[in-house]
């Protein structure tokens, strides 16, 4: 049959998962550290159509081989780690990172997940926690009677009991960096796994080398620029209908062919 | 040399717009195929009647995306990367690389990038990566190893191999020195078709096909007239 037209239909479904992986972004607007994914393609393999022929007699002319390519396909969903605008939230237990690094969370299950989500939480035994209630690091415990928490850029958090009561240091928060943060896999709830991708977490604390320093009161929005988007989503579109406008074109020609007999 | 007629040359024709059609239709399919080089296909004459299809890679830039990742690592001049697959050594422009679980440096599907320290495989430590424009792999501050990069002689077509590798040429590729590198991490090459022309060269496509065809139906109705009216018996 046509190669063009299934070579199209390619096209088609790139696009198609393009626009799919916009929409989660734009879904994703507003959601605390999220970072936007960008879907990437790859040509399929080439077939030779005719090898390198001599043209004529002389021996000196001749053409190259030609080969054509049999359309794309989805070679990875990457995400871009860019810094989210911090926003001011005012509220003592939000915490943003500004720099590269990430929060260590317990899960359940003893391991250890990432997130940039510093929307923290006290729970019923006094630890700071995420928002989904998992434990910071090695757990920082806030005793009941403290009122007033601080969060400096170094991870020092100290708390002061009643009105101009002394501050006492309650511990420090980590933060772990990644050789390559764009590896890391997503697990849902603003959490990510390390992966052999990404390299092993190198831990430290906010303020040291590449690590970023903590915010408080402030929270890391989403990156995803709405502008850019919509602009991406329209060119998804627009490459969506050039593959079908292919489809259509292929398909006259096989009539236009079927034409020749009369 | 053959004896040859219209019709030999106007199926020679259907078959060139063919070819073009399948070639237009890959590059449009690749639009947003990262480090993708569109093809452009044209006639050579073959006998001096027939048309026969050629093909050659639009070698030129893409436009390089800014996307901060530290391993999206892109060419901007010329030159490939070299990396290794099980059928020998290929040349990638670039892309969105990662490590594997022996640090090594690898592309997206998984094959090692070749550097020149080992001539072999980069091996990595812990830690941030600086890609420098020389393609120098530092972490923390020291040069662990530099990419291997090279270029085919000028004028050289270029096997492509899917995956947006090509095929080293037999003869003449030669080590890029390291003044005419020029390697910018953070960023990716997309792909260099243009839609608008790859849209008008299938329109033009489909009218000639189309052209070529009323050509044959009337050399048909010619010979039919020939054999139907010349052959009657007086």
């Amino acid at each position: 049959m046509n190669p063009a037209l299934s070579t199209a239909a390619t096209g088609m479904s790139a696009q198609q998962t393009r626009t799919e992986v916009i929409a989660n972004n734009l879904a994703n607007v507003n959601t605390t550290g999220f970072k936007r994914s960008r879907a990437q393609f790859e040509d399929l393999l080439y077939q030779t159509m005719q090898g390198p022929q001599v043209l004529a007699s002389s021996e000196t002319n001749t053409a190259p081989a030609i080969q054509v390519g049999r359309g794309t396909r989805l070679a990875a969903v990457s995400r871009l780690d860019t810094q989210g605008a911090l926003e001011q939230t005012g509220r003592s237990l939000d915490v943003g990172i500004n720099g590269e690094g990430y929060f260590p969370v317990q899960m359940p299950g003893g391991e250890t997940a990432y997130t940039r989500d510093g929307s923290f939480q006290i729970s019923d035994q006094g630890v700071l926690v995420t928002s989904d209630g998992h434990q910071i690091g090695a757990g920082i415990k806030i005793p009941s009677d403290v009122t007033a928490v601080t969060i400096s850029a170094t991870g020092v958090v100290s708390g002061s009991k009643g009105l101009g009561g002394e501050s006492t240091e309650l511990g420090r928060i980590e933060l772990a960096r990644f050789a390559n943060p764009s590896g890391l896999q997503a697990i849902g709830q603003n959490l990510f796994a390390a992966t052999p991708a990404s390299g092993e977490a190198t831990d430290g604390f906010p303020g040291d080398e590449g690590m970023g320093s903590l915010v408080q009161g402030n929270l890391e929005g989403s990156n995803v620029e709405i502008v850019q988007e919509m602009v991406d989503m329209i060119s998804a579109q627009r490459a969506y209908e050039l593959n079908s406008k292919a489809v259509k074109a292929a398909d006259e020609m096989s009539q236009t062919a079927t034409d020749l007999v009369r | 040399m053959p004896v040859l007629n219209g019709l030999d040359s106007a199926t020679a024709a259907l078959r060139y717009w063919e070819r073009k059609q399948d070639v237009v239709a890959n590059n449009l399919a690749n639009v947003s195929t990262d480090g993708f080089k569109q093809e452009r296909v044209f006639a050579t004459l073959l006998d001096g009647m027939r048309p026969a299809a050629a093909a050659s890679s639009d070698m030129t830039a893409g436009n390089l995306r800014q996307t901060g990742n530290t391993l999206d690592v892109a060419v901007n001049g010329p030159g490939f990367f070299v990396v290794s697959t099980p059928n020998g050594e290929r040349y990638t422009r670039g892309g969105s690389l990662r490590l594997n679980e022996k640090h090594q440096l690898v592309d997206r599907d998984g094959r090692q990038l070749l550097g020149v320290k080992h001539n072999g495989p980069l091996t990595l430590l812990d830690g941030p990566i600086d890609i420098d424009s020389q393609g120098n792999v530092k972490q923390g501050g020291q040069i662990v190893d530099t990419l291997r990069m090279e270029t085919a002689p000028k004028g050289t077509e270029l096997q492509h191999e899917g995956a947006t590798l090509w095929v080293p040429p037999a003869t003449g590729k030669t080590e890029l020195s390291l003044a005419d590198r020029s390697v910018k991490q953070g960023y990716i090459e997309e792909s260099n078709v243009n839609s608008m022309s790859a849209l008008i060269d299938m329109v033009a496509v489909q009218r000639s096909y189309s052209s070529v065809q009323k050509a044959i139906v009337t050399m048909d109705q010619a010979n039919e007239t020939v054999t139907t009216q010349l052959a009657k018996p007086l």
